[in-house]
């Protein structure tokens, strides 16, 4: 039996990997406008994310001005994969 | 007041009275973050009725959702397969004709015309998208593809041929000279 990961369980986080899981890199500005969320609860996410290895941002520029790219870490998407094992575990209420 | 360095929390959820397993915080900026997230966690992990469930498979339709509705707003910049298009056949000509008339530098040119079109067409991708896609550059821009390969592999064979065998409507007279 496996555990949910603390740092992938809270929804906007669980929808940020997941989305990027679509792609290679996405704009800062993309995915905020994707999870209808603020710059700064995006940021506060993203940090810890980053933290925990699950996330890489890169500077760069977007439509000629300075943006954030992100992009999930293969360790981000081990984490992600089985946080979402454990999910579906509990939905279908196996011990 | 100084922080202490670790916070031992219990955090129960059952009817029954129990109370969970101890959880460890560490104080600081993300103080909030961790513990929303813990309890989240400890909910989750410790409910017995049908919401823990409900809220798991609500988490899991929203985060799919949100792939899906990227997904679909991924989509080409205008004419950027038509420039591709060009830039490649542009490319099989020139190298049929450098190399039947014996003119490397006009393949040479072609093939960076076709880097340059290729490159500009990918910064427009990912100006139009504001994403970078793995394997868009091989299979979409280098033609990786089977169908794509083949598409490529046999007009410039055919070229080639056409070239080093000096076909007029090819190669023009005044280059083959």
């Amino acid at each position: 039996m496996g555990e949910l990961d603390p740092h992938v369980v809270a929804p906007a986080r669980l929808k940020l990997m997941t989305t990027l899981t679509a792609v290679s890199q996405a704009e800062f500005g993309t995915v905020r406008d994707i999870l209808q969320v603020s710059d700064s609860v995006l940021s506060k996410h993203l940090a810890a994310l980053e933290e925990a290895g699950y996330i890489t941002r890169r500077k760069g520029s977007h439509r000629g001005r300075r943006t954030t790219w992100l992009a999930l870490t293969p360790r981000g998407r081990r984490a992600l994969s089985a946080h979402v094992a454990e999910l579906r575990r509990l939905i279908d209420g196996i011990d | 007041l100084a922080h202490p360095s670790v916070l031992t929390l219990r955090i129960g959820t059952r009817r029954d009275g129990w109370r969970g397993p101890p959880v460890s915080i560490r104080p600081g900026a993300r103080l909030l973050a961790e513990l929303e997230s813990t309890v989240i966690v400890s909910n989750m992990e410790n409910t017995d009725d049908g919401s823990s469930r409900r809220e798991a498979a609500s988490a899991l339709r929203d985060a799919e959702l949100s792939r899906t509705t990227l997904a679909r707003a991924i989509a080409a910049p205008p004419s950027l397969f038509a420039s591709l298009g060009a830039a490649v056949a542009i490319q099989i000509a020139t190298a049929a004709i450098g190399l039947g008339g014996g003119h490397i530098w006009i393949s040479v040119s072609g093939v960076a015309l076709l880097a340059v079109v290729a490159g500009v067409q990918l910064m427009r991708f990912a100006r139009h998208n504001g994403v970078w896609i793995r394997g868009f550059v091989s299979r979409v821009v280098l033609g990786t593809g089977t169908g794509a390969s083949l598409a490529y592999a046999v007009p410039l064979a055919a070229a080639i041929w056409a070239g080093y065998g000096a076909r007029w409507w090819l190669v023009p007279p005044l280059l083959n000279s």
